[in-house]
């Protein structure tokens, strides 16, 4: 190749890999994808479309729990308690005082971002495990508060009646065609989901390659050295906490109006697990790893409602025998959580790291107390000498 | 001669683990512009000293003062903004982290971006290994290395005062030289060192002064050639009969 190709072919190369290019593609595909279920799914197309806005909106939850787990590494076993937080802050505000989804979402991340700081201060000086436990013990003190507090949350009754989003475009110039809406139609939603989460992807990116997000990987490989090096721990940490609950607390505020009605069961001790999954199977510290994470889990579960045996019956048709075997084969929803189980224990022992590695973060799952470990080395090194 | 400021006080700093007492009040001072080593054996208590200095194991009496300010109660990245800085036994390298990271690391304190990159180019001056090394994996490092990776990731910091526990350990003894001859170099511009080392040897003949640690107490104190010429030294830190 001449000289000119090349420089071009790499210039090309670097604005593939850049992240302006990045972005051109996600609003792209978020663009293209309901009409592109539309087209693969057909009659299903209102499951699909359903699945795909659960993607997003747990995405956002996913992005949010990696600020602490993957960027931190502290583990957070009490995720829901910030969605359930957010969930209740904006329904009530929208049904009870009349606030409009944004302003009740911009309020509900602030709620939950306190609740983070109230969690976090007495609790980030504790390690390991005794940290995990006692955001466990937060996430079903909220749950035990909204299933008791009937006067306020309508206790185990849920809380139904939430109003839709309304956009308002008026305020912007030259706009002549609807200018106020309500969000109403999958379609619509979708498009609310991935400009939110486009929001929440941008900022998690920044977070990670600034200096923040530099000084949390620091208090993650090496507390006592990011202190020498002037750190403040609690500070940092407590940082994380609150904008990861305030992730969370958006990701529930989208939920209720997605529902329009709240029930304290979506936000469970379990609601914590799968968001914990999305991350540790997507790619713990990265950008794409959660979202990544997210699309394969949620969508997985959502499509092992039906029997997996008897849908791929229907593609077997031109063998009689398997399909007709296949079409016979046992099944109840409730199973796709052994399936979903399985494929969790085949990931940690084959992908710890996950789908989209971070580098570095592979690198601690593997490489530690081999090669890249100094006390190992530094005995080796002597023998060579 | 006057005498120059003292910069760094321990005044009968007591400090343990649990129910352990490690250091049994503790006194001794460093002066400006010198360098104080610290000796003793296994298990005296020289990394429990520095680690109360730096906060890492809070000092239950005793104070610790820093150019006259009371540094005992505060917490270690405060210690560290007020120009004291650790080189901790083990490296404590960020080990998947760059060595260029690393070394931003060591400057997370300051602003002045381009004296960041100044300062990190005379790292890499200073220690062409790790200009060569600079996108590596700390974790990747040799032994050496990793020490001098560390050394300069303190220095990023511009330190005041600078500790280093037991930088020789583990090292072949031609990289000891070198590293012994950076400290001086440190010391050349004008930046304070408090080393501790079981390398008494080495230790006493480039600090000006040294002070003996045995069970938690001072035993002993002089310049750097009284104590190499002292009999009991001679006889319990220098292995000569």
């Amino acid at each position: 190749m001449t000289v000119p190709t090349v420089s071009l072919l790499s210039s090309l190369a670097a604005v593939v890999r850049g992240r302006a290019f990045a972005w051109l593609l996600y609003f792209a595909v978020a663009a293209a994808l309901p009409f592109l279920l539309q087209a693969v799914l057909g009659e299903s197309f209102s499951w699909g479309a359903r699945t795909l806005c659960y993607v997003g909106i747990y995405a956002i939850a996913a992005l949010g729990l990696n600020i602490v787990v993957g960027y931190c590494g502290l583990l957070n076993l009490g995720f829901g308690g910030f969605m359930l937080i957010g969930a209740y802050t904006t329904g009530i505000l929208m049904k009870e005082y009349g606030f409009s989804f944004w302003a009740a979402a911009l309020v509900s991340v602030g709620h939950g971002a306190l609740w983070g700081i109230i969690l976090g201060i007495p609790t980030l000086r504790l390690t390991g495990d005794y940290f995990a436990i006692v955001t466990f013990g937060f996430s079903q003190l909220v749950t035990m508060t909204a299933m008791n507090w009937d006067r306020i949350t309508r206790g185990t009754k849920g809380y139904p009646g939430i109003p839709r989003p309304e956009v308002d475009l008026t305020w912007i110039p030259g706009v002549s065609f609807r200018h106020q809406f309500q969000i109403t139609s999958i379609y619509e939603y979708w498009y609310l989901v991935a400009a939110l989460l486009a929001l929440c992807l941008f900022v998690a990116d920044r977070l990670l390659r600034s200096r923040l997000g530099r000084a949390w990987q620091a208090l993650r490989e090496d507390e006592v050295a990011a202190e020498a090096c002037g750190i403040n721990a609690m500070w940092y940490k407590t940082l994380a906490f609150a904008i990861s609950a305030g992730y969370g607390a958006l990701a529930g505020s989208i939920i209720a109006t997605y529902d329009t009605m709240i029930s304290t069961k979506v936000f469970d001790f379990m609601t914590s697990v799968y968001v914990l999954c999305y991350v540790v199977l997507g790619g713990m510290g990265t950008v794409l790893g959660p979202l990544a994470g997210t699309a394969l889990l949620v969508t997985l579960v959502e499509w092992l409602r039906e029997n997996p045996a008897a849908q791929l019956a229907r593609v077997m048709s031109w063998w009689p025998a398997a399909a007709d075997w296949l079409a016979r084969v046992p099944y109840q929803p409730d199973m796709r959580f052994v399936l979903y189980g399985i494929l969790l224990i085949l990931m940690i022992r084959f992908r710890p790291e996950g789908l989209l590695p971070n580098r570095a973060r592979a690198r601690e799952l593997h490489e530690h107390g081999e090669a890249g470990d100094p006390d190992h080395e530094s005995l080796f090194e002597l023998r060579q000498r | 001669m006057t005498n120059p400021p003292v910069l760094l006080r321990l005044d009968a700093v007591e400090a343990g683990y649990g129910s352990l007492r490690i250091l049994k009040g503790i006194s001794f001072e460093v002066c400006a512009g010198e360098i104080v080593t610290l000796i003793g054996s296994n298990g005296a208590g020289k990394t429990t000293v520095l680690n109360a200095i730096c906060g890492v194991v809070p000092p239950r009496r005793g104070t610790v003062t820093m150019d006259g300010h009371d540094i005992t109660r505060l917490q270690p990245h405060e210690i560290a903004s007020r120009g004291v800085v650790h080189v901790p036994e083990g490296r404590k390298l960020f080990p998947d982290m760059t060595v260029a990271e690393n070394l931003e690391m060591g400057a997370h304190l300051r602003r002045d971006r381009a004296g960041i990159r100044a300062d990190m180019e005379k790292m890499y001056n200073l220690f062409p290994i790790l200009g060569e090394r600079r996108h590596a994996p700390a974790g990747a490092l040799s032994g050496g290395e990793q020490q001098m990776c560390a050394i300069a990731r303190g220095l990023m910091a511009r330190p005041r005062i600078m500790m280093f526990d037991e930088p020789s350990l583990g090292l072949a003894p031609k990289l000891v030289e070198q590293i012994f001859g950076i400290i001086r170099a440190i010391n050349d511009e004008g930046t304070t060192v408090l080393l501790v080392e079981q390398n008494a040897h080495m230790a006493l003949q480039l600090a000006h002064r040294g002070y003996v640690i045995a069970t938690g107490e001072i035993t002993l104190s002089g310049s750097g050639s009284e104590l190499l010429g002292n009999e009991m030294v001679k006889r319990l830190y220098l292995g000569e009969a």
